[in-house]
C-alpha cells in the first residue's frame, strides 16, 4: 500500500515536472515575449498542478485535500488573468515581435489607405505599407477630392480649376505614397476620386472587398475642431465595419 | 534514506535548473515584460519546490507556504503590468 502510494506520488511529481521543465525551457528559448509567455503560462499551470496532486496523494488526509485543491483553484485562476494582464500592457507599448511573424495570414488582406498626404501622413503610410509586407497583401492608397470644396468656388470655370488643380495634387500624393510602398517592396495601386470623402471611401472599401481600412487620427490645432473631427472619425469607421467587411485600424 | 527520498531531492534539483533558466530569461530581457514573466516564472517555480519539499519532509504545513509564493507571485506580475501598461520605457 505504501509503495503503490510512493509510485503514485512520484508519477505524479515526474508529470508536474515535465511540464514545469518546459515551461522555463519554452521562457528561455522561444523568439518573442509573447511566445514566450505562451510557453510559460500554459505548461506551468499543469505542472503545478501535477505536483500538487502528487502532495494530494501523499498525505492523503482532508485537510491536505483542501489545501492542494486551493492551491491548483488558485493557479487555475490566477495564471490567464497575470498572463493576459502582461500581454496587454506589453501589446500597448508595441513590444517587436519575431521577424517570422505574419498577421492575417489565413489570408492576403486587402488593405485600402485614405490619406490627405502632408507631414502627418507620413505615419499613416508606413503602418499601411508595414501591414501590406506583413499580410504580403495588396494596397491601396486613395485621395478623395471633397465635391463639397469644388462646388464652394464661384461658378462652372473655378470649379473646373480647383478641381483640376485638385487632381493634380491628389495624384502627387497618390503617386509619392506609391513610391514609398515600392522602396519597401511593396507594390501599391492608387485611386483619385471625387465625392464626398466619407461615401467615396465605403464606396471603394466595398468595391475592392477590402479586409481592412488603415485610417490616420486626425491632428488638427484646434481644440473644437479636433472633438469635431474625431466624431466624424468614429463614425465612419463604424460605418466601414457596418457596412463592408472591413477592419479598421486607425494610427497616429 | 529511501529511493523516494532521493528521487524527490532529484526532482527539486531540477526544478532549480528550471529557475536558473528562467534567471537567465530575467538578466537577457530584453525588455521589462520579459522580466516580468521570468519573475512570474521563477515564483511558480519555487512554489513547485515548497511543494516538492513539503512531500520530502513529510509535513503538509509547507503547503500553506507554497499557497503565499504563488499569492506573491500573481500579485507582483498584476503590479508589473499596471507598471508597464502606465507608461514606462520599454
Amino acid at each position: 500500500m505504501m509503495i503503490l502510494r510512493d509510485v503514485l506520488t512520484l508519477l505524479l511529481v515526474g508529470g508536474g515536472l515535465f511540464f514545469m521543465l518546459l515551461a522555463a525551457l519554452g521562457l528561455l528559448r522561444m523568439p518573442d515575449l509573447f511566445t514566450r509567455m505562451h510557453a510559460a503560462t500554459k505548461s506551468a499551470t499543469l505542472g503545478i498542478s501535477g505536483i500538487a496532486l502528487a502532495a494530494l496523494v501523499y498525505f492523503g488526509d482532508f485537510a491536505v485535500t483542501t489545501r492542494v485543491g486551493l492551491i491548483i483553484l488558485f493557479f487555475f485562476f490566477t495564471a490567464p488573468v497575470g498572463a493576459h494582464a502582461l500581454a496587454r500592457a506589453a501589446y500597448t507599448c508595441e513590444i517587436e515581435l519575431c521577424p517570422a511573424t505574419r498577421r492575417f495570414d489565413l489570408a492576403q488582406a486587402r488593405i485600402l489607405c485614405p490619406t490627405r498626404g502632408g507631414l502627418p501622413s507620413q505615419a499613416l503610410h508606413e503602418k499601411a505599407i508595414a501591414l501590406a509586407r506583413e499580410s504580403m497583401g495588396e494596397l491601396t492608397f486613395l485621395y478623395v477630392i471633397s465635391r463639397q470644396l469644388v462646388e464652394a468656388a464661384g461658378g462652372q470655370m473655378e470649379a473646373n480649376r480647383v478641381r483640376a488643380e485638385l487632381e493634380t495634387l491628389g495624384r502627387g500624393i497618390v503617386a509619392a505614397a506609391q513610391t514609398q510602398a515600392a522602396t519597401q517592396g511593396v507594390v501599391a495601386h492608387g485611386q483619385v476620386r471625387v465625392g464626398d470623402p466619407r461615401d467615396e471611401i465605403i464606396h471603394l472599401a466595398q468595391e475592392m472587398k477590402a479586409s481592412l481600412v488603415v485610417m490616420g487620427y486626425p491632428e488638427i490645432n484646434q481644440v473644437a475642431e479636433q472633438h469635431v473631427a474625431e466624431d466624424n472619425l468614429w463614425a465612419l469607421a463604424k460605418e466601414l465595419q457596418d457596412k463592408t467587411d472591413a477592419q479598421v485600424v486607425i494610427t497616429r | 534514506m529511501t529511493l523516494s527520498h532521493i528521487l524527490l531531492e532529484g526532482a527539486m534539483v531540477v526544478l532549480v535548473g528550471g529557475v536558473m533558466m528562467s534567471v537567465v530569461r530575467l538578466l537577457r530581457g530584453p525588455s521589462i515584460a520579459d522580466r516580468a514573466v521570468a519573475l512570474d516564472q521563477i515564483a511558480v517555480q519555487v512554489v513547485g519546490i515548497v511543494i516538492l519539499y513539503s512531500i520530502r519532509v513529510d509535513d503538509p504545513v509547507y503547503l500553506d507556504a507554497a499557497l503565499v509564493v504563488g499569492l506573491i507571485g500573481f500579485l507582483t506580475t498584476l503590479a508589473f503590468a499596471r507598471y508597464i501598461e502606465r507608461g514606462a520605457k520599454v
